[in-house]
């Protein structure tokens, strides 16, 4: 019963047919969403009710379905990079990232060392970035209002930054491949060291207003359990997976633009629950600015941002101007693309909701022949049946919340 | 269903927790207070009354694009037809026609942006080998009728009072100051922020 609608049927089948067995006759069948603001977009839940009681709670997805992946095919390489940004439309960088390392390493190509730091940079600001929206809406499902007013305030100096330095707020499009679309501008890292020296205090004034709160406290604890068999058998990355006390971070598990030269420790939790993915995102908020701090002294704020390899890389504009066979490379890579190799490659990074990658078939033509994100929301909300079994109907909106689901990223 | 018994929640103990939690509760309503004394009107808030006061926005501002002239007034763009390619929304609509002039041979007769469909990526300034097309700090697009008002041709692209009171923004390969002033008196004192 009930487990059909839903996008993904759990291996858990027996445990809910025989809960919804007993309690068949006196169940009711509930929407919650699509038009509810506690879904964070357009998630529709079916709640299969007891009285208070979730019997089972199947996501409903696909409201804003985009039809990323068979655009893709249609798009040259540099065009696909702007899909990206609307994947996981509150963390555009890691989404980038994701991709445009996926093709430089099917092409292998050259990314200059300062290029990769600046990555590394605005991925752990988009990072921070993108908790401070959760930290915001959750505490708000939660019941508490202000914290979010003043997370995003927070958040708005961030986008500031990403402004400055890629001209848009949302959806930058500032990796490109071969290195960066634009070098920093000026200031950014006198900005940057502001930012990091304002942290500690916002950070101090959030924590005193949900640390020893006891309202907040008693509905994360022990409430939307994931244990780590479960968790590694829904194939759950990110935070949500290091709340189970698993140890898995792509940045240090596998690391990729550059992130083994950097020092930092990822934040662990072991209880499972709710509050474990709490403080596991409030600690990577940390951890992140740890890592800004030492952006602040790797990266020289002028330098070389692009790889010179004119195969992927626009000419410099003065070269456009003055040179034949600059202006023959500008003609060339903006009608025709860049050809990949053919081949297959996968490519996952580290995103604040977890893995975020990218599998691209390349059938050695300008564009991608296959185009496969594999986004971490739809993964992670894949647990929702579990997590909600047997709790309480308003647990399941604490439940939607804590693992931060990004329904951008869940329909594509 | 023992464990539906087992998870019945126990009020009076939540009660307790709750009197032994109120110095943390009262430490959080000191931060909302001090939050709400700081943002009395006029210190240091953080909300802007649009649409009166603005956001600043730094140089490299993608908003609505300008075409860009040459000194006898005549459009820089020559119809290359590379931004039109370089749209990843297939949003350009250009027609070419010939002119008799020595120098060059080609202009854009019909040059026309959807902005409703436009996804301000660039790529458009980026592809133009010309600097024939750039964009502008303007961001406000709201109208009433999408079908028309958002098809922006070649007069609307370059209605040059209006876009030079909303200032330069995104141009290929250019480093930018941070962050800029809106206020249109500051931008045209500036020489490199002319649109041509
Ligand atoms: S900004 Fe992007 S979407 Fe808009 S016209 Fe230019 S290339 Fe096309
Ligand atoms: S790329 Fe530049 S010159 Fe070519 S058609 Fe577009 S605007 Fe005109």
């Amino acid at each position: 019963m009930g487990s059909t609608t839903g996008f993904f049927t759990p291996d858990y089948s027996d445990e809910i047919a025989t809960s919804t067995k007993e309690v068949k006759s006196d169940t009711m069948i509930i929407n919650l969403g699509p038009q509810h603001p506690s879904t964070h977009g357009v998630l529709r839940v079916r709640l299969e009710l007891d009285g208070e009681r979730v019997v089972d709670a199947q996501p409903v997805i696909g409201y804003l379905h985009t039809g990323f992946e068979k655009t893709a095919e249609s798009l040259s390489y540099q065009q696909c990079n702007t899909i990206t940004d609307r994947l996981d439309y509150l963390a555009p960088m890691t989404n980038n990232l994701a991709y445009v390392l996926a093709v430089e390493k099917l092409m292998d190509v050259e990314v200059p060392k300062r290029a990769q730091y600046i990555r590394v940079l605005f991925s752990e600001l988009t990072r921070i970035a993108s908790h401070l929206v959760w930290l915001g809406t959750h505490v708000m499902d939660l019941g508490a209002m202000s914290l979010f007013f003043y997370t995003m305030r927070e958040r708005e100096i961030i986008l500031d930054m990403i402004e400055a330095a890629s001209g848009v707020r949302m959806n930058p499009s500032y990796f490109r491949v071969g290195g960066l679309a634009y070098d920093l501008p000026d200031g950014f890292m006198e900005k940057l060291q502001e930012f990091l020296k304002d942290l500690p205090r916002w950070m101090k004034s959030f924590r005193t207003l949900f640390e020893d709160n006891p309202l907040i406290n008693e509905r994360l604890k022990g409430i939307a359990t994931i244990t780590q068999e479960q968790a590694l058998a829904l194939s759950v990355t990110g935070p949500n997976l290091r709340a189970t006390g698993l140890n898995l971070d792509l940045r240090k598990a596998e690391p990729y633009s550059g992130y083994e030269d950097f020092e930092f420790s990822v934040p662990l939790k072991t209880g499972c629950d709710a509050y474990a993915r709490f403080w596991v995102r409030v600690e990577e908020m940390y951890e992140s600015a740890a890592i800004l701090e030492q952006c602040l002294t790797k990266i020289e704020p002028r330098g070389v941002y692009m790889t010179s390899d004119r195969k992927v890389a626009l000419p410099p504009r003065d070269q456009i101007y003055g040179d034949m066979e600059a202006l023959i490379h500008q003609f060339k890579l903006v009608t025709q693309g860049f050809p990949v190799p053919e081949g297959e490659v996968y490519q996952s990074v580290e995103g604040p909701r977890g893995e975020m990658g990218f599998y691209i078939v390349s059938d050695g033509g300008p564009r991608p022949y296959r185009w496969r994100a594999r986004t971490p929301s739809f993964y992670n909300l894949q647990t929702m049946p579990i997590m909600c079994k047997d709790g309480l109907v308003a647990d399941v909106i604490t439940a939607i919340g804590s693992i931060d689901i990004m329904l951008g990223d869940v329909d594509k | 269903m023992d464990k539906k018994d087992s998870q019945v929640v126990d009020v009076s103990a939540q009660a307790m927790n709750i009197g032994t939690g109120v110095t943390g509760m009262a430490a959080g309503f000191a931060v909302t207070l001090k939050n709400m004394v700081r943002s009395v009107p006029g210190r240091n808030t953080v909300t802007i009354q649009y649409p009166e006061q603005r956001k600043p926005y730094s140089r490299r501002f993608r908003g609505v694009h300008a075409l860009t002239l040459r000194p006898n007034g005549q459009l820089k763009c020559t119809a290359c037809f590379l931004c039109a390619t370089a749209c990843p929304a297939e949003c350009i609509t250009i027609e070419a026609s010939s002119v008799t002039d020595d120098a060059i041979e080609k202009v854009a007769s019909r040059y026309e942006i959807d902005l409703s469909r436009c996804i301000f990526c660039g790529f458009c300034v980026d592809a133009c080998p010309e600097e024939a097309i750039v964009m502008t700090r303007e961001y406000d697009l709201a109208t009433h009728n999408r079908v028309d008002e958002l098809q922006y041709d070649i007069s609307a692209l370059t209605r040059r009072e209006e876009i030079q009171a909303y200032g330069a923004g995104y141009r290929p390969h250019m480093q930018y100051p941070l962050v800029e002033s809106y206020l249109p008196t500051e931008i045209s004192a500036k020489p490199q922020d002319d649109i041509d």
